[in-house]
């Protein structure tokens, strides 16, 4: 049942709705309060001026701008001290904050440098091959495929990039080369008066190698 | 039950503003029943000496006022119930007298509840608790929204439609348990 279906003086009686009514009806009769002295002395006399609310609120803006300002230029800061700004507000906060004696990032007059190439491991690394048992003290070293023919020193101290495991082999060129080649030294040695050498290679766990090279005393490796 | 200012209420308020008497008694007369009867439903022990306080607590605070007539009508009632609160906690700290020949009274279930002028409104009144009469003065004897009565109250407008509907159904249970309506009571 809705309003379109009954009259409105046949609609059943919310009591609820007589309760509302009764207590508006109780408000509308309250009668007029006395009025106290302090009142009454108000009434009759008037006060000082009170001052207008506006400037109240323009203080309120100026203090909201205040605040906003002051979390704008902290967050500013962190992100210029950290180099994040964009190039162009970076390069102004720098020069900006230059003037007080603080030195930001600025990336107009940062150099940008690139870092040197690392040592390459050569294509054809030589790789050194043991002799045979009974071979005292003696390693063959190739060059890949290449054999030392040219009699070029290939000394492989400081080489990195032979990834295995540590292993630390000494190889000895103090007497094995009647065949002329240039292995660890000066080729064409003709063992006259030259003190044989060895080379300590030492190979570590990230692959990193050193070599040191020291006289060979009598052929002995360390 | 208002005497609402209307157009004329900038001219009043700047009036009062530049501490003329004038304009303080417009005002006053304008909305002093409606407090009163706001703080004499919510149950204020001296609901004039009350009304009086509210008006001369936002005369001295007009400086931070700022609004239509609407908005000035809801500062008011903030004030009343900011002073109704004040008058709640100080008799929450006064110790209550208990007449020591007749202690087979019942207790009384409402503090400090004084009634509007009708015995069955009273009666219904006390029924509620605190917050849901002081949502239902102010919705229908103050005449402020929903908006506006949170305004007032420091509360959330869905807080106080809850209080409300809550109100409602605790009023129309009562009613419906008393039979007041079948007596013909209303008036």
């Amino acid at each position: 049942m809705t309003e379109r279906d009954v009259h409105p003086h046949d609609m059943p009686h919310d009591p609820l709705d007589s309760f509302l009514d009764d207590l508006r009806s109780a408000a509308a009769d309250t009668p007029l309060p006395a009025v106290g002295d302090a009142l009454a002395t108000l009434f009759r006399e008037g006060a000082a001026p009170i001052a207008s609310p506006a400037p109240r609120a323009g203080r309120r803006w100026s203090l909201r701008g205040a605040v906003a300002g002051a979390v704008a230029g902290v967050a500013l800061s962190g992100l210029g001290i950290a180099g994040a700004l964009p190039a162009p507000v970076q390069h102004g906060v720098a020069t900006v904050v230059h003037h007080v004696g603080v030195h930001l990032p600025d990336p107009e007059t940062t150099t940008t440098t690139v870092p040197a190439p690392t040592s390459t491991v050569p294509a054809n690394r030589p790789t050194t091959v043991p002799r045979p048992a009974g071979d005292d003290h003696t390693t063959t070293t190739v060059k890949g495929d290449e054999r030392h023919d040219d009699g070029v020193d290939n000394d492989h101290r400081g080489r990195s990039g032979d990834h295995g495991s540590t292993s630390t082999s000494t190889t000895s060129t103090s007497t094995e080369h009647r065949d002329g080649e240039g292995t660890n030294g000066s080729s064409n040695d003709d063992h006259g008066g030259r003190i044989p050498t060895s080379t300590t290679v030492v190979r570590s766990e990230d692959g990193s190698q050193a070599a040191s090279r020291h006289p060979n005393r009598g052929g002995q490796s360390e | 039950m208002t005497d609402a200012l209307g157009e004329s209420f900038a001219l009043v308020l700047d009036g009062a503003r530049a501490g003329e008497g004038w304009a303080f008694e417009r005002l006053f007369h304008a909305l002093a029943k409606p407090v009163a009867a706001y703080l004499r439903g919510a149950g204020v022990e001296d609901p004039d000496g009350g009304a009086n306080e509210v008006f001369l607590r936002a005369f001295r605070s007009l400086d931070r006022f700022d609004g239509n007539e609407d908005r000035f009508r809801s500062w008011m009632f903030t004030i009343a119930h900011h002073l109704l609160i004040d008058e709640r906690r100080r008799l929450s700290r006064r110790p209550r007298p208990v007449p020591l020949d007749d202690t087979n009274h019942e207790p009384v279930t409402d503090d400090s509840f004084v009634a509007l002028g009708d015995d069955r409104v009273r009666h219904l009144l006390t029924h509620l608790a605190p917050d849901q009469r002081d949502v239902v003065l102010l919705r229908i004897v103050a005449d402020l929204s929903i908006e506006d009565t949170a305004a007032a109250l420091g509360k959330r407008p869905g807080a106080v439609k809850a209080l409300q509907h809550r109100a409602m159904r605790t009023l129309r249970a009562r009613i419906e348990e008393d039979g007041i309506e079948e007596e013909g009571v209303s008036r």
